[in-house]
C-alpha cells in the first residue's frame, strides 16, 4: 500500500488555528494589540502578543505599535468646508511630512491627497494635529448629515479601517442608506464612551 | 506502476519541503491554501465517481476488490478516507506484510480508527537493524495502510537509551 503522505495534510479540512501572534507565534486573547509593518501601509497591519505590543512602543524600527488612545477635541470648531473634505467623514494619517486622507464608503477606503494648507489648518485648530503619531494613528472628522461644524478624534489606525470594514458591508445605495448611518452613529458612540 | 507512485509521491514531499524553506510564512500559508483546496476538490470528484457507480449498479463488492487491487486508485482514495476496505482489515494486511518482512511476531491488540495498538512479544531489530528501525517501519507501513489512524502505539520496546554524554575540551586559561 503507497502512502501519498505529503498530501495527507491538505486532504482534511485545515484546522481551526487559535490565534496566535503574527510576529512572534504565541498564543493571543481575543483583546490583543496590533502592529504596523510601517513600509506596508495598511496592508501591514498584524496582530501582535503584549510583549511584541511593549518591543515595537518606541518606533525606530520596520514595526511599530499601534497606539491604544482615543483622544477627543472637544472644542474643536472647523465647519465641513473649511477643511476642504467634500463629505461627512474622512480620516487622516501622517507619513513621513505628508498626509495621505482616507473616505470610508462603498469600495473600502478612497485614498486622497490633502489639498494644500489643509493640514496647517488642522494643526492650528486642533492640538490633536500635534499628537498624531505617524502611521499607527488617525484623525478622525466626522460630521452628522447637516451638521455646522465637524468632531474631530485622534483614534488607533486600525479603529479607522475598522470603521472603513463596518460601513462597507453595511453600505446601499449611493448614500449609505440607513444600516451605515445607524453603523456610523454607533461607532462614534462607542468612541465616545471609550475616550 | 507502484515504483511511480512511490516515486511521485517522495518528490511531492521534496518539493514541498523545499517551498516551505524558500518562502516567507505568508506565502507558505497561501501554498497550503491552494493545496488543500486542489486535494479537496479532487478528492470530492473521486467520491461522487464512486457514488455513481454505485447508484448505476455496480457491485460494491467487486468494486472494492477493483479498487484495493489498482495501486493508484487504491492510494488516492485512502488519501481522501475513500477506500472500501475498512480500517481493521486493511491494518491487519499491513501486519501480515510486517511480519514476513521483519521475520518478527507482530501482534493487533487493537485496530481502529482513533488508536491501533501493537504488540512485539519477541521484541523488535536484531542483527542489523536496530529496534528504532524496526518500529519506524512498522508506523510508516500502518500509517500508508490507514492513514485515517489518529495514535499508533507498540508495546514491547526497550526504552530509548540515555543519550551518551560528550567529552568537550576544556576551555584554556588566557595566558
Amino acid at each position: 500500500m503507497i502512502g501519498l503522505r505529503a498530501l495527507v495534510p491538505y486532504a482534511k479540512p485545515a484546522p481551526v488555528a487559535a490565534p496566535a501572534c503574527e510576529l512572534c507565534g504565541a498564543p493571543i486573547g481575543e483583546a490583543h494589540r496590533h502592529v504596523i509593518e510601517l513600509a506596508h501601509g495598511p496592508r501591514g497591519v498584524r496582530c501582535a502578543c503584549g510583549a511584541c505590543g511593549i518591543l515595537f512602543d518606541r518606533g525606530g524600527s520596520r514595526f511599530r505599535t499601534v497606539p491604544d488612545r482615543v483622544l477627543a477635541d472637544p472644542a474643536f470648531a472647523l465647519a465641513p468646508t473649511e477643511l476642504g473634505i467634500p463629505v461627512g467623514l474622512a480620516f487622516l494619517v501622517r507619513s513621513g511630512g505628508t498626509t495621505l486622507v482616507g473616505y470610508p464608503g462603498p469600495a473600502g477606503i478612497t485614498d486622497a491627497e490633502l489639498a494644500e494648507g489643509t493640514w496647517e489648518r488642522l494643526v492650528a485648530a486642533t492640538p490633536l494635529a500635534r499628537e498624531l503619531v505617524d502611521a499607527v494613528e488617525a484623525l478622525l472628522v466626522y460630521g452628522e448629515r447637516g451638521a455646522q461644524r465637524l468632531e474631530c478624534y485622534l483614534v488607533p489606525v486600525t479603529r479607522a479601517y475598522e470603521l472603513a470594514a463596518r460601513l462597507r458591508a453595511s453600505w446601499q445605495g449611493i448614500a449609505g442608506g440607513d444600516a451605515a448611518h445607524a453603523e456610523l452613529a454607533g461607532f462614534f458612540a462607542g468612541l465616545r464612551g471609550a475616550r | 506502476m507502484t515504483h511511480e507512485i512511490e516515486a511521485e509521491a517522495a518528490q511531492i514531499e521534496r518539493i514541498l519541503d523545499e517551498l516551505r524553506a524558500m518562502v516567507d510564512p505568508a506565502a507558505w500559508l497561501r501554498v497550503e491554501h491552494a493545496l488543500r483546496i486542489t486535494t479537496q476538490l479532487y478528492g470530492a470528484g473521486l467520491r461522487h465517481m464512486l457514488e455513481h457507480a454505485i447508484a448505476a449498479g455496480s457491485d460494491r463488492d467487486v468494486l472494492a476488490v477493483l479498487a484495493d487491487g489498482d495501486d493508484l486508485l487504491a492510494s488516492l482514495l485512502l488519501l481522501h478516507g475513500l477506500h472500501p476496505l475498512a480500517t481493521e482489515s486493511r491494518v491487519r494486511r499491513a501486519v501480515v506484510e510486517l511480519r514476513a518482512e521483519l521475520g518478527q511476531e507482530i501482534e493487533i491488540i487493537v485496530a481502529g480508527k482513533q488508536r491501533v495498538s501493537l504488540r512485539a512479544p519477541d521484541g523488535l531489530g536484531g542483527g542489523a537493524m536496530s529496534a528504532r528501525v524496526a518500529e519506524s517501519i512498522i508506523r510508516r507501513a500502518v500509517e500508508a495502510a490507514a492513514p485515517e489512524v489518529e495514535a499508533i502505539d507498540i508495546a514491547g520496546l526497550p526504552p530509548p537509551p540515555e543519550p551518551p554524554l560528550v567529552q568537550l575540551r576544556a576551555r584554556k586559561e588566557a595566558p
